[in-house]
């Protein structure tokens, strides 16, 4: 007697039926819908009301949705099709965006207007090489995506700030402390930057979207030095773990530090600029990244930044993609990267960044400085991140120079992937 | 009982030498129970559905053989045979749901079944217009082709279910006509709704609720164990494809001692994984218990006050309260701080960041988080405790610390077994705490995987999947840690109390 | 006989004094994240969690702030939805589960028992496997976007079932007589259940509706899922979340703090209110002998 059971199921049936039936026929235009991270809201409404107002021909209608440019890929991914037309992205999350199938191609004549008006790192930072041919899928809107070194200049003068092992005997000498992500989350985007400032690198080779191969070269010896890059690096993270001026901060802590008014130096980017200006007062200031010396070559070696840029992506199952490259373009131009930098943001136009206003901002000025010689922050396979995580956790954890060769190790071997 | 001592000795033993014997016995029958599943369990059920298929052939054969050209009909036109018998209810429900299934699966289900067995073939494609502006056309999709068409399965499987159901109701349809009795009309067949069929009533929503959104999704989860579901197969850019046994080999393949492989990663958070559970359920039931009793303690005041104040803790959502511990404990946080001004540390201690430490506060924390529940609970157990069992030990001379180890204690744990056992399994997939707590740190290099020296499982396959793709693979652990967990909770409620005494109230 | 009373009496009030000495010193322990949040919520100077206690600065500002200034984060928005979604869960959920329970509990049937097991062994499944299927079979009947709301609330419901244990160990010791008298008056099942069972359930009721009204104000995962960026589909956890980003950290920590004091309040209070129910419901029902 489970008819009524049966009968249960086929009213279901029916309802889901019927349901699939109406939305299939519905199909409703949903119009255009641009991410932009909270900061921003405000700011990308105003901006869209502009492009309207520019562009009387587009009559669809557009939506500024929420989502961090660090978020871009973990939330598309989910599902691309649902997904915003036009949303900001870190250029770290390319590979993967272009991957999930979430970037739409720039059109020749279009890429090359981008590159005339952008700084030439921001352009590189969408590029894919496929075929033998450069493809770029992005529209650079920002580029402030790096760390430097913020310091109080009542503390550590501004000739000190060239060299860590002068910035910690001062922050010593006045009970102040200096603030680096060695092992908290995130940490990871830090800790290269002794190994790329004793000399070592790490590159990947791409097909494509394809990893073909990844190289770490940690295990190898400058020339004239016994010791390899790995061990130099290494050495110098141990001596700061060591050094009763170090604390070991992320945004959290470097806050709740800036509050005490604890911090004599701190490395760190853009979005804490507020924070620390608050808290050093007259003595804010802010440079490229130091050098460390190293008992091993002798010599003093300059900490390697990430630089890393902001893009806005276009998705290519928009309804609407003609439009959604037009306002991605409108997005990134000119105007909108004037009225961006007002909210703080480091512009890549490069007219915009000549002006006046944005040189004589400490923090992008710092940022600027550093440039020559910063490494450009590509997509990284996972692996790069965990295995760098780890390292650090165990240098946190009052690693010995005699536990050290184990660690590089399980570190070049991760990082090789 | 089992043979572990025997049952003079048995009875020799205090109660709480009986409660780790039981508890003993129990974990030694785990293997057992294990076995068994695999060497009966599973025969029998096969037996029995084997049975019934037969059953159902039996009863199609005779529709068949003895049916009237009515029933016959109603092997294509369901309800067919009800409808001309002017049993009107029944025959239309069965009308209107193979109508249902054949536009679903014309409309629809077709689709996704026939591209199934191949997960798709075409991919996600790009071209220029003659402007120079790049287009692209849409792909197949293997995720949606993989869960639609499941989906359809499952609508295929009820279909013939109905189609058995329709004939057998048409041939006995028939034979009441045959034998002249009256037919259920549509108001008897509501009515029975209400009374022998009730609990088709009750159950019909939530049985199609739970088949939807908890079965269907986990078997999707099965099959993707066996796909290559992964960064560099994302639909609907990729399609992804059927890879057999790959991903299994990928989580055992590696040797379990070597660092850096799946298998030493996954044995050595398994390992972690029991102990938490173990200690995490434990602390927070003794000390619970500790803690009601000694608000219940008579000539205590303000017993509410008390229990309040641990209560509201149970208020302030846990990703706030434990986010706020997790800053208050770090290395630089408020507590270290605090401690270092007092002057009664010369350096920070490691709550979080040195791994034995980090394993001890999470337990700890957990405390802090469990014991209002706990407390709660044994309150309302100390409170149920017959009254006179106490008088008559009093006049038997017992003081409070013998009257504790006489009866308050044996009647806790009689009483709480099966609580303590629920909790023990959750805790093995507690996935607040740990999360919101540490995230699984502090890292190690010993771990593949962003694997930290806390994760649990639970943890590890919210990275994988959330951090890396790893779909195939996680999906392969999750299987893994439902069986372990499914085996364990289904002896546990079976061996339990609660259900072998189901009956006692009734 | 005297002496040894009185220092009975002196022994009891000693054991006393102990005894509200740790009692005092739990509450403190257990109070002060709660505190401290309290603290924090009221803190005039921006930024993360500080290393001292009491604020340099005091002020409401944070509190008004998150009513007023609601362009960035739109807090009594999510406070609505948050509050629509949980109301709407707590009526269907307790629903769900009162039903299944009194089914498992007092009708008998073929598959019960396995039924029983199934729904025990279907719970131990790590929920977010199944979130992206769940995700594209809503999407498949038009239940996201627009429409994320009601897919979210059927999310919370559909497996509510699972549930069952605890209520049904509290129908299982109401008595099985009072079933039968009324059976033999000539009451159907249905009858029995809301005219006899229903009245007796009360303790059980309220917890189901405490566990199931709490639940959706600290859920991330499938909120963050179904409202997609879209931030009119927020509910708190979610929304408060997006306040700790890098970029809003240091402006909003002290609302967000605020903020989870606003959501607790209301809870915490039905709590108090209602804790004598919640005890007798779930030791009527986890636990007997």
């Amino acid at each position: 007697m489970k008819k009524r059971i049966v009968s249960l199921v086929a009213a279901s049936v029916l309802t889901v039926g019927a349901t699939v039936g109406l939305t299939a026929c519905k199909k409703t235009d949903k119009g255009i819908t641009v991410w932009a991270p909270s900061t921003q809201q405000t700011l990308v409404r105003e901006l869209v009301e502009e492009f309207r107002k520019q562009n009387p021909d587009v009559t669809t209608s557009i939506d500024v949705g929420i989502c961090g440019e660090g978020e871009a890929y973990a939330n598309l991914s989910k599902d691309v099709t649902a997904g915003a037309d036009v949303y900001g992205f870190a250029n770290d999350q390319l590979m993967n965006l272009k991957k999930a199938g979430a970037l739409a191609r720039l059109s020749d004549s279009v890429a090359e207007k981008v590159r005339a008006e952008n700084v030439a790192g921001s352009f590189e930072a969408g590029k894919i090489v496929e075929g033998g041919e450069d493809h770029y899928y992005g529209y650079p809107y920002a580029a402030d995506n790096g760390f430097f070194m913020y310091y109080d200049s009542s503390v550590v003068s501004a000739e000190q700030a060239n060299k860590l092992e002068d910035i910690l005997e001062a922050c010593k000498a006045q009970k102040k402390y200096f603030l680096f992500n060695m092992s908290k989350s995130g940490s990871s985007w830090y800790l290269g930057s002794f190994f790329y400032g004793a000399g070592g690198d790490y590159t990947i080779k791409w097909t494509g979207t394809t990893m073909e191969s990844a190289k770490c070269d940690f295990d190898q010896k400058p020339e004239g030095c016994d010791y390899t890059y790995g061990q130099i690096g290494g050495r110098a993270l141990i001596d700061l773990r060591a050094h009763e001026s170090f604390v070991n901060a992320d945004d959290t802590v470097i806050q709740s530090y800036a509050a005490s008014k604890k911090i004599g130096a701190v490395i760190t980017g853009t979005w804490n600029a507020q924070v620390l200006q608050d808290s050093f007062g007259e003595g804010y200031a802010a440079t490229k990244m130091p050098t460390y010396h190293s008992e091993l070559t002798g010599k003093d070696h300059q900490l390697v930044p990430f630089v890393g840029y902001k893009l806005f992506g276009v998705n290519p199952s928009s309804k609407h993609l003609s439009e959604a490259h037009r306002l991605a373009a409108f997005l990134s131009g000119e105007q909108a990267q004037t009225e961006r930098f007002k909210l703080g943001i480091g512009p890549s136009n490069i007219k915009v960044s000549q002006t006046d206003a944005v040189k004589s901002n400490v923090a992008l000025a710092a940022f600027n400085s550093q440039l020559s010689f910063a490494k450009t922050q590509d997509s990284l396979p996972s692996n790069y991140w965990s295995s760098l995580d780890s390292f650090g956790a165990d240098v946190f954890a009052k690693l010995k120079y005699e536990g050290l060769d184990a660690k590089l190790k399980s570190l070049i071997s991760g990082m090789n992937g | 009982m089992d043979n572990l001592v025997s049952a003079l000795d048995y009875l020799k033993m205090t109660a709480w030498q009986k409660f780790c014997y039981k508890f003993a016995a129990f974990f030694k029958s785990i293997p057992v129970v294990f076995l068994n599943f695999f060497r009966k369990t599973i025969p029998s059920l096969a037996k029995r559905f084997w049975n019934a298929v037969a059953n159902c052939g039996i009863t199609v054969g005779r529709a068949v053989k003895y049916g009237d050209w009515k029933t016959r009909l109603s092997f294509v036109f369901f309800g067919f045979s009800q409808l001309a018998r002017k049993q009107w209810l029944r025959g239309l429900l069965f009308l209107v749901f193979e109508i249902a299934f054949i536009l679903y699966m014309a409309l629809f289900g077709g689709q996704y079944l026939g591209l199934l067995g191949s997960l798709g073939h075409i991919e996600m494609g790009e071209y220029e217009d003659e402007w120079g502006n790049i287009l692209y056309t849409e792909g197949d999709n293997s995720l949606l082709i993989l869960l639609y068409g499941l989906l359809t399965i499952i609508f295929i499987i009820t279909f013939v279910y109905a189609w058995y159901r329709n004939i057998k109701s048409a041939y006995y349809t028939q034979q009441l006509v045959e034998a002249r009795k009256g037919l259920a009309t549509a108001k008897e067949d509501m009515n029975a709704f209400l009374n022998e069929q009730y609990h088709k009533t009750l159950l019909g929503i939530p049985l199609a609720g739970l088949t939807i959104f908890t079965i269907l999704p986990i078997i999707f989860m099965i099959f993707l164990a066996f796909t290559n579901y992964d960064e560099n197969h994302m639909p609907p850019a990729k399609l992804f494809q059927w890879i057999g046994w790959d991903n299994f080999v990928k989580v055992f393949g590696g040797s379990l001692a070597g660092a850096d492989s799946f298998g030493y990663t996954f044995a050595h958070i398994l390992m972690w994984t029991v102990i938490w559970a173990f200690f995490a359920t434990f602390s927070n039931y003794i000390l619970g218990m500790i803690v009601a009793i000694l608000i219940n303690k008579k000539g205590i005041r303000c017993k509410k006050l008390w229990r309040t104040v641990l209560v509201m803790t149970i208020a302030v959502p846990q990703f706030v309260s434990l986010l706020l511990m997790s800053q208050m404990l770090a290395d630089e946080g408020a507590i270290n701080n605090l401690l270092l001004s007092w002057g009664w540390i010369r350096e920070p201690l490691p709550f979080l960041s040195n791994a034995t430490f980090a394993k001890v506060t999470v337990i700890v924390v957990n405390i802090w988080v469990g014991i209002p529940y706990s407390m709660l609970i044994c309150t309302g157990i100390l409170l149920n405790i017959p009254e006179d069992l106490y008088e008559s030990a009093r006049i038997d001379g017992a003081g409070p610390v013998r009257a504790f180890f006489k009866i308050t204690l044996p009647y806790m744990i009689h009483v709480t077994a099966p609580y303590l056992i629920t909790q023990f399994i959750g805790n093995l997939n507690n996935f607040n705490v740990i999360y919101l707590l540490t995230g699984g740190l502090p890292r190690t290099s010993d771990f593949t995987g962003n694997a930290g020296e806390t994760d649990l499982l639970i943890t590890w396959l919210y990275k994988l999947v959330m951090e890396r793709q790893e779909y195939g693979l996680a999906s392969v652990i999750s299987i893994l840690m439902f069986v372990i967990t499914a085996v364990v909770s289904l002896v546990v409620y079976n061996k339990s109390g609660s259900v072998k005494n189901e009956e006692d109230f009734m | 006989m005297a002496k040894k009373y009185r220092s009975k009496k002196a022994l009891e009030r000693g054991t006393n004094a102990v005894i509200y000495i740790i009692l005092t010193v739990m509450s403190v322990v257990w109070l002060f994240p709660f505190f401290y949040l309290l603290l924090q919520s009221f803190r005039g100077e921006p930024g993360a969690a500080t290393l001292y206690f009491w604020p340099h600065e005091w002020t409401f500002n944070n509190y008004i702030k998150l009513f007023t200034d609601t362009q960035t984060f739109n807090f009594p928005k999510w406070y609505g939805t948050t509050l629509i979604i949980s109301v709407v869960v707590t009526v269907l959920q307790t629903a769900i589960v009162l039903v299944t329970s009194y089914a498992l509990s007092r009708l008998r049937f073929k598959m019960r028992k396995p039924l029983m097991n199934l729904m025990l062994v279907l719970g131990m499944f790590p929920g977010f496997m199944s979130m992206t299927a769940i995700y594209f079979l809503l999407k498949l009947v038009g239940l996201t976007q627009e429409m994320g709301l009601v897919g979210l609330i059927l999310v919370y419901v559909a497996s509510s079932c699972m549930g069952y244990y605890i209520c049904k160990g509290f129908f299982d010791t109401i008595p099985k007589s009072l079933d039968e008298a009324a059976r033999i008056d000539g009451a159907s099942r249905h009858t029995v259940f809301i005219r006899v069972i229903l009245p007796l359930a009360k303790p059980i009721i309220i917890y189901t509706v405490l566990t199931a009204f709490m639940a959706p104000w600290g859920e991330y995962m499938f909120a963050s899922l179904m409202a997609f960026g879209n931030q009119d589909y927020y509910n708190v956890a979610v929304g408060l979340k997006d306040m700790l980003k890098q970029e809003t950290l240091y402006q909003y920590f002290t609302r967000f703090c605020a903020a989870s004091v606003i959501i607790s309040v209301p809870i915490t209070a039905l709590f108090i209110w209602l804790q004598k129910y919640y005890v007798q419901g779930v030791t009527g029902g986890s636990v007997k002998g």
